[in-house]
């Protein structure tokens, strides 16, 4: 594969992470901008860590993501009350403080950026931890904290009513979410080898947010395949020049008027799996 | 050099309410975050431009050429990406406009280039000092188009019949078309009137500021939100004047503190607000005026 | 008499052939074409440095091919555009070298997208040029594949800052920098006030704005207060323009110096008469009077409508004219199994560049990697930049 090739593939698969990062508070009805924010966040501290004080890849990784969910999980508090456009508003300017932090940040290059980090990401890292990530989604459907999830984003008073610990579920929803940016940011950090901070601006949360709702925002498969065909596009169709982004516009205006919910919605992964048990059936009996 | 940056700001303030109102006037009646608000507000100032540069007319003639402009291409946007998307998914519309400010910024930068133009040098600016505080006539241009806009966008909404229609809708879309409200025409209007304003802004902004460029919307995005968020949503009275005050404490920000966190300033603000007082100075929706 | 006759022509034929066997095989490169890639960004804020590069190296690849190329092969560019996002001139960088196996690169352009392109290009074993970054520091750490054929902006703008202190005797001195961009935030924080202090004078306010930052009232009405006798500027063009636009409007008329990013005629053009007077520094000059600085000048003016070429132009033709020189001097092949060999023979060509005399003057390549050469002083006189006098 060429290194072209692997370029785009490993980019996919860290919007992939970042749009499963806000999917997650997503699926608990609470949108987030900030995960441009927590990116930063974990790219920054894992580059620190790795560049500066010769901790390893993964270790710093993990740590990076670490100190983005506890972020997380201190913007959580005021979103425990806040719901919608407000909501928006406050992950929004909260991921800028962030964005202004770094680029004030002298030890970490302030707007001169960072870079010499080692190049530790690869095709086979992104993509194990996307592998983890669909696990985890898979499994939390099923499970307790998943339904509590599900209830909450349809009607959270009625949620709280049948005893679902609603402050619990948001916290756990924005850290863990959280953490997985952090992740994205370190890797994404030791792949292009250089950071700065006006990348992680609220332009790029907005990015994300688009990937989710394109793919769909009920079910977190369209988080996979939004980030998956957003990111091939604009590569695709390099041949149009500078009617690229036009046409992107475009197409993402046009799939809201066809189809708003998204790619998929539960209906269609729903038929989906029918359909492939049916078909696995009938392979096991002929 | 206190007054100086009070008026600095006040100036500053304006030109930032102009575009809030829009904003906040969609949100209020169509409950839409307008990204594509920004790019309206900068093709306007593109059509102000290319008017005076093609037929060598006055600002007027290019203030009003640059609202119907840009109102008219608010009505298109409402036409082609708004009006058919299913408003049951809250976000779908959200995510549109999203969509079309991508297609108008490459627009822009397509046509335009990417450099920052001017209008011509050809605008008379007459500076008016008092003592050691100055005003120029392009900041009272802009403070009073921006005072008598918004006197008649208030007139309008709270006098005319059409006003009262758009305020029913805000409270309430379907009761409103039970009673017999066209309220496709009343989203028609709400993306009329706003752009026309934006494109307005963006005429004025170019005037002063001599920055027009394609990406001169995306940095309107947030200030807009912001401004929204300070007046209460949908509150028209509260965009000017929490326009005003953004432009105040930017402008104090930079001039008695440390200028790098300016930015920092104003989302601090924005979560402040959020965390103490969500609903804003003058509280939300247009019929709580 | 005849046999004589017959055999001088033979031997002067042997001979001939001799020397035409002799002489190195020039006209010997392989292939259908020397394929250099180009990475520029065509959109997004700095697209101008991105256009005029790209208009002068295709002036370069133009003159070359109608002369016959390069070793009797045609000189191709490849062009992809960046639009200004770091991730693409990664991928870009990529593309161009496994996949349409460049011999060469040019670019980036901007300080940040080489900051990121340099490690990759660095272990792909390929040479990449920048005709324009001005950021110290980037070629440096990343020997000894990276090279910029440009000054960077502390050697460039030290002697223009003293001369200017001198001429308009400045002892109190504002800066007002960029604090979002990288080579502004290094004129502003690293390169003024140290020079300053040399000279003698006293920063009295050092104030930053950012990006996309276009009302500045709020910035001159303090400096206003501390009474500056000169103001330093480090942001791009346009803003910088505009900074002085508004430095005019409120009274503050003391002189003026900018950073390298307003070598540009985009500073003229956008600051118009209130720019003039301003003093900057560059690596080149469109309206030198040199002959050669002339036609070039004249041939862009040709193709991008009237519009002065900013230094980018320059370094990039030149850059193009010193690859040819490189190849017929270092025995590049051109082959498909050279390629290694090839870039590598690049790379020693581009290591030993001494005194190439180019129509941005006369250009060597430093240790560090950097160009090294006579930067012009220069002052804003009558809507045109013109050199300042040592």
């Amino acid at each position: 594969m060429s290194g072209y090739t692997e370029s785009i593939f490993i980019f996919m698969g860290i919007n992939i992470i970042m749009a499963l990062s806000l999917y997650l508070p997503c699926s608990a009805g609470q949108i987030s901008l900030a995960q441009a924010g927590f990116m930063a966040i974990g790219a920054y501290t894992s580059s620190l860590l790795t560049r500066d004080y010769g901790v390893p890849f993964y270790p710093a990784l993990v740590l990076g993501g670490l100190l983005a969910a506890m972020t997380g999980v201190l913007v959580g508090f005021p979103a425990i009350r806040i719901k919608g456009i407000y909501l928006l508003l406050l992950t929004l300017a909260f991921g800028e403080m962030v964005r202004v932090f770094f680029l004030n940040f002298t030890p970490a290059g302030g707007a001169s950026g960072m870079g010499g980090m080692e190049l530790k990401t690869n095709l086979v890292n992104v993509y194990a931890i996307v592998g983890v990530l669909i696990l985890f989604f898979s499994r939390l459907r099923g499970s307790r904290m998943g339904r509590a999830l599900e209830s909450m984003s349809d009607d959270e008073v009625a949620a709280e009513a049948t005893g679902v610990n609603i402050v619990r579920a948001k916290l756990v929803a924005f850290g863990v979410g959280a953490f997985m940016a952090g992740l994205g940011g370190g890797l994404y950090a030791h792949y292009a080898l250089y950071i700065d901070s006006s990348k992680f601006g609220f332009l790029l949360a907005v990015e994300f947010f688009v990937f989710v709702v394109f793919g769909g925002i009920e079910v977190f498969w369209g988080a996979i395949v939004g980030s998956v065909l957003l990111t091939i596009i604009p590569e695709a169709v390099r041949f149009l020049k500078d009617f690229r982004m036009i046409f992107f516009g475009m197409t993402i205006v046009i799939l809201m008027i066809v189809r708003p919910q998204g790619l998929l919605d539960k209906q269609l992964v729903d038929g989906i799996a029918r359909h492939a048990r049916r078909l696995y059936i009938f392979r096991g009996v002929s | 050099m206190f007054f100086q940056q009070l008026i600095n700001g006040l100036m500053l303030g304006a030109t930032y309410a102009l575009v809030a109102i829009g904003y906040t006037l969609i949100f209020g009646i169509l409950n839409l975050l307008h990204f594509a608000h920004g790019e309206v507000f900068m093709l306007g100032a593109f059509i102000g431009l290319q008017l005076v540069l093609w037929t060598n007319c006055s600002i007027a003639v290019a203030l009003v050429g640059a609202m119907i402009g840009a109102g008219l291409l608010g009505l298109m946007i409402e036409r082609v990406s708004f009006r058919h998307v299913d408003k049951r998914y809250h976000l779908a519309p959200l995510i549109s406009t999203i969509g079309v400010s991508i297609i108008l910024q490459e627009f822009g930068v397509t046509i335009f280039g990417g450099d920052q133009l001017s209008f011509p040098e050809t605008i008379q600016v007459v500076v008016y000092r008092f003592g050691s505080i100055q005003v120029t006539s392009l900041h009272l241009w802009i403070l009073g188009t921006a005072l008598a806009l918004m006197t008649v966008i208030h007139l309008v909404i709270h006098r005319t019949k059409i006003g009262i229609a758009m305020r029913v809708t805000a409270e309430n879309a379907t009761t409103a078309s039970l009673m017999g409200i066209n309220t496709d025409g009343v989203v028609s209007i709400t993306f009329l009137i706003s752009s026309a304003l934006a494109g307005a802004a963006g005429v004025l902004i170019g005037l002063v500021y001599h920055a027009i460029s394609p990406f001169m919307g995306t940095a309107m995005v947030l200030k807009g939100f912001t401004i929204m968020l300070l007046g209460g949503l949908g509150n028209v009275k509260g965009a000017m004047v929490g326009g005003i005050l953004l432009g105040m404490v930017e402008v104090f920000s930079v001039g008695y503190l440390a200028s790098s966190y300016k930015d920092g300033f104003s989302f601090g603000i924005m979560i402040l607000i959020l965390i103490a007082r969500p609903t804003g100075l003058f509280g939300t929706r247009l019929h709580e005026e | 008499m005849r046999a004589r006759a017959i055999g001088g022509i033979m031997v002067a034929a042997c001979l001939l052939a001799l020397l035409f066997l002799l002489t190195p095989a020039q006209a010997g490169l392989k292939g259908d074409a020397v394929k250099v890639g180009v990475i520029v960004p065509l959109a997004g804020p700095a697209v101008s440095w991105g256009q005029h590069s790209l208009i002068g190296a295709n002036i370069a690849c133009d003159e070359i091919n109608a002369s016959g190329g390069i070793g009797g092969v045609p000189l191709k560019l490849i062009v992809y555009d960046t639009a200004s996002k770091s991730d693409q001139a990664i991928a870009l960088t990529k593309k161009l070298t496994e996949q349409d196996q460049v011999l060469i690169i040019l670019g980036p352009i901007l300080s940040s997208e080489c900051a990121v392109v340099f490690p990759v290009i660095n272990r792909m074993n390929i040479v990449a040029v920048s005709p324009t970054s001005a950021e110290p520091g980037l070629s440096a750490n990343n020997r000894p594949w990276a090279f910029r054929n440009n000054l960077t902006s502390d050697k460039t703008l030290e002697p223009a800052l003293k001369k200017w202190a001198e001429n308009h005797k400045v002892k109190k001195v504002a800066i007002i920098y960029d604090s979002s961009d990288g080579v502004s935030t290094g004129e502003g924080v690293k390169v003024f006030p140290p020079a300053f202090k040399q000279l003698g004078a006293e920063v009295i306010d050092s104030i930053t704005v950012q990006k996309n930052d276009i009302d500045f009232s709020a910035h001159i009405t303090r400096l206003k207060g501390k009474q500056p006798d000169g103001v330093a500027i480090a942001a791009q063009a346009e803003q910088a323009a505009n900074i002085v636009r508004e430095m005019r409007r409120q009274g503050l008329n003391v002189p003026v110096i900018t950073g390298v990013e307003c070598a540009n005629p985009l500073f003229i053009k956008t600051g118009q008469s209130a720019v003039e007077g301003a003093y900057t520094a560059s690596a080149t000059w469109a309206d030198s009077p040199d002959p050669r600085v002339k036609k070039f000048t004249a041939e862009f003016m040709k193709r991008k409508n009237g519009e002065k070429p900013n230094s980018g132009a320059f370094k990039a033709y030149d850059s193009i004219y010193i690859i040819k020189g490189i190849i017929e001097k270092n025995g590049v092949t051109n082959a498909p199994e050279d390629l290694a060999k090839d870039r590598e023979r690049l790379r020693e060509g581009w290591k030993a560049l001494k005194d190439f005399p180019g129509v941005s003057g006369v250009t060597s390549i430093n240790a560090d990697g950097d160009g090294q050469s006579e930067p012009t002083i220069l002052e804003v006189k009558e809507g045109r930049w013109v050199e300042v006098k040592r």
